[in-house]
């Protein structure tokens, strides 16, 4: 029964390296190989493998963060120890055996993604409208209506407009690091309510850069902030390469796929 | 001049970008399914509301009031509504916020 509890996976290397970090739910975390390939995971916690028990726990906001980070903590160590594919949150499977036949399915897959991280790192590079003196509004209190409306408009039209500003420069910045990157991907910008930055985010780039030109690039960072006064740029890292690797797990249309694998309903008992 | 950090601490909102992006329950022969996108719409919409809690921030009010655990067709009657009326920190945080692609247009 026990090859039956709810495996989670952290991270994928060509070889064994130890691990100090405990994982989700303080569990210790091991090693699995298969196909040349060495999995990092963890027994999840007892209260996660009952049916429906994820999911429920994946929309708890609280759980999420808590558990966000405790998987990074994990991946961030087997990082800075070795060339690793991480793997997304929450991605589990149900006994070490299915670990290893991840592994063996997956093998080609991983390889090239290590292949491609390797001697290389992650950086994230946000990019903000940058704050520019907001329109004094008058006070004069006449007839409020229209003269509030257009007040309001012309506040706004200026805003749009420093904001498409910001967002063409922000196109040309991520352009000119894609180009010092050996791979690059945008990811959606985050809600202003999240970052509690006070301007809009119109870059959140991530950036595969090989690591001898990683003093390289932060210095390009800081001359495209210098170069486009619309945007305020921060650089982030460095990351495991989070955004750089294929998603771990079954495809829909997965040829390889054996009968008796089809993917079964949240919880659904094999 | 910018202020290019170099930082082991992570903010948790650049974490979950990359960690929920490609798709949340992965297994490797499946055991769970869940509807990817709706799932990281309730989890960041939850986690808005968490934030802004915790920080108090200026806007912190006017989310909880408006995004909380609404369905899409609530949070958008709730934009024109505030566009017609009077609170400008409701109008900006809220017309962002919804329009996640609006940073993309030119």
């Amino acid at each position: 029964m026990s090859d039956e509890s709810l495996q989670w996976l952290y991270a994928v290397a060509r070889d064994s390296v130890p691990v100090e970090v405990a994982g989700i739910g303080d569990a210790p975390v091991r090693a699995v190989h298969g196909a040349g390939l060495c999995a990092f995971v963890s027994t999840a916690p007892a209260g996660l493998s009952e049916a429906g028990a994820l999911q429920e726990r994946l929309e708890d906001a609280e759980w999420v963060a808590r558990t966000a980070v405790e998987h990074h903590r994990v991946v961030a160590a087997l990082a800075s120890a070795a060339p690793v594919v991480p793997a997304g949150l929450a991605t589990v499977c149900r006994g070490e055996a299915r670990i290893t036949a991840t592994l063996v399915r997956h093998a080609a897959g991983l390889t090239g993604a290590l292949d491609r991280v390797t001697g290389r790192t992650e950086w994230g590079v946000k990019g903000y409208v940058r704050g520019g003196p907001a329109p004094v509004p008058e006070t004069k209190s006449g007839g409020a209506g229209t003269a509030y409306l257009e007040r309001r408009r012309a506040q706004l039209s200026a805003r749009d407009r420093r904001h498409d500003e910001a967002a063409r420069d922000a196109d040309a910045a991520h352009a000119e690091l894609a180009r010092r990157a050996d791979a690059a991907h945008r990811h959606a910008p985050q809600d202003r309510r999240l970052t509690g930055e006070p301007e809009a985010m119109v870059l959140n780039g991530a950036y595969l850069v090989p690591d001898e030109r990683a003093v390289a690039f932060a210095a390009a960072v800081d001359d495209l902030a210098a170069r486009y006064p619309t945007i305020t740029l921060r650089l982030t890292g460095p990351w495991p390469p989070y955004s750089f690797v294929p998603a771990l797990g079954a495809e829909p249309s997965d040829p390889d796929r054996v009968p008796g694998d089809t993917p079964v309903p949240a919880g659904g008992p094999p | 001049m910018s202020d290019a950090v170099h930082s082991r601490e992570v903010a948790l909102v650049d974490l979950l970008d990359r960690v929920l992006t490609t798709g949340v329950v992965v297994a490797g022969d499946v055991t769970i399914a869940i509807a990817e996108v709706d799932l990281v719409r309730v989890s960041l919409r939850a986690l808005v509301s968490s934030v802004s809690t915790a920080s108090g921030g200026t806007v912190g009010g006017t989310v909880e009031g408006t995004v909380s655990d609404t369905v899409e067709g609530t949070v958008d009657g709730t934009v024109e509504g505030a566009v017609e009326g009077t609170v400008e920190g409701t109008v900006e945080g809220t017309v962002d916020g919804m329009i996640p692609d609006r940073s993309g247009s030119r």
